[in-house]
């Protein structure tokens, strides 16, 4: 692949990528909005809020630390915005596939949740160093079940002899759950579930909101944020979204529908790309618009204590099921 | 300029171009934006839902990880009575879990 193709795929991904990410965005708060009785924004509404931040005036706090403060809501957008070109999107590999692997991608989506914290602490304000703290505790609380997740399903892969087993690409060509039998399809199952569990926190949304808690803490860490610079982080965050649905994806349901239809070609493409945003969406909605509707914020304490236990004991289990299952079915 | 473990691999050099082509993006996006604001008034005064901050009041470092530490705290109290302070009790640690290392390293 010469650079020149590589630079205009970036080019299509990111702007592409930041495109949906809107759209998903609008969806999932009309269709938050419809779930609670309520009509809900129009779906152009995230662009509308964009172009409205764009020409709001940028505020920054006499306290902050002005470089620091106004350098981290480019940070988050470039993790958020670069991420997307390590992950297949649907039928189609990496952007930079042999160039990042899942390993790559985990950080990459941890940047955005740091750049947010320290944004809070160089904004000077109580709340935003408050909201700053919840986000470093929720950040070391659902990396660690999330590392076993990823680990278990390369640990799996690996053990195919089918290449690099932490390479996205690797992953999504060869989903394990025609490789593995009873037991290795359960322990698939609970790694699936914590990985659900896991996105809304990765995302900081409700139930695992603490570091903004509008109700609470005034926004957090992004109280002090405005115009220009909320905009950033308004649109990495979108981002992120969907970079972590895809990833989802990319994990456990990489399938396509065109090859069982018996199409092929760009047809076959289009067919499974489509079929691509449809399964984004459909963890968007699954594990961000229904959990935040329906459950109510918890404490920063029973975050960090149902990361580590009970959720870290399930992945693990899923990972004993795995180990398991290769032990008998080879 | 690519780190290959045989499992994975890593271009630094590849994600710092890229990152710097969005970045440059974002930069665009920043000049388009109004960046202005009436610094020295009321405006840029740190949010405190109306209150004014008591003068060197700041959230201390040792709130960072309150919520870490509490809700952990059962197992951090099991992993503290650990540490008795006899550095017997390390070595023998020390040793009953290199030969389990080594007990794994052996079956496997």
């Amino acid at each position: 692949m010469s650079v020149l193709n590589a630079l205009w795929q970036a080019i299509l991904v990111l702007f592409g990528g930041t495109f949906l990410a809107l759209v998903y965005k609008g969806i999932d708060r009309k269709l938050a909005a419809q779930m609670q009785g309520r009509i809900g924004p129009p779906i152009r509404q995230p662009f509308l809020d964009v172009g409205k931040l764009l020409v709001k005036e940028t505020v920054v706090p006499r306290t902050a630390v002005r470089w620091a403060f106004n350098l981290m809501p480019f940070l988050a957008l470039i993790a958020a915005g670069t991420v997307l070109l390590y992950l297949p999107i649907g039928p189609f590999r990496p952007v930079l596939s042999g160039y990042g692997d899942v390993i790559v991608v985990l950080y990459l989506l941890a940047v955005p949740a740091v750049a947010m914290a320290l944004g809070g602490f160089a904004s000077g304000s109580p709340f935003g160093v408050v909201g700053a703290q919840r986000e470093l505790v929720m950040l070391m609380s659902y990396e660690f079940p999330l590392a076993v997740v990823v680990v278990a399903l390369a640990w799996r892969v690996a053990g195919l002899g089918v290449g690099p087993a932490f390479s996205l690409a690797t992953l999504a060509a060869n989903p394990l759950w025609a490789q593995v039998g009873p037991l290795g399809v359960l322990g698939l199952v609970l790694l699936f579930l914590v990985l659900l569990v896991v996105t809304p926190a990765e995302l900081s949304k409700i139930p695992f909101d603490i570091p903004e808690a509008e109700t609470e803490i005034a926004g957090g860490l992004m109280v002090e944020y405005s115009g220009v610079n909320l905009a950033l982080f308004y649109l990495a965050d979108a981002l992120k979204t969907v970079a972590m649905a895809a990833l989802v994806v990319a994990l456990f349901i990489p399938y396509g529908i065109a090859a069982p239809l018996g199409i092929s070609g760009v047809g076959g493409q289009i067919l499974d790309l489509a079929f691509f945003l449809v399964k984004v969406f459909c963890v968007m909605f699954a594990a961000v618009t229904t959990v935040r509707v329906a459950f109510a914020r918890l404490k920063v304490d029973q975050i960090a204590r149902g990361f580590w236990i009970p959720l870290t004991a399930v992945a693990a289990a899923g990972l004993l099921l795995l180990v398991l299952d290769k032990a008998v079915v080879g | 300029m690519r780190l290959f473990t045989g499992e994975g691999h890593w271009s630094p050099l590849v994600w710092l171009a890229l990152a710097a082509g969005v970045g440059f993006f974002a930069w665009l996006l920043w000049r388009w934006g109004r960046r202005t604001y009436k610094a020295g008034t009321e405006q840029d005064m740190p949010f405190l839902s109306g209150e004014r901050a008591p003068e060197g009041a700041h959230v201390g470092a040792p709130h960072l990880y309150w919520g870490f530490l509490q809700g952990l705290r059962p197992v951090l109290e099991g992993l503290r009575a650990f540490h008795s302070g006899f550095v017997g009790d390390y070595v023998t640690w020390m040793v009953v879990l290199l030969a389990v290392a080594l007990l794994v390293v052996v079956l496997t």
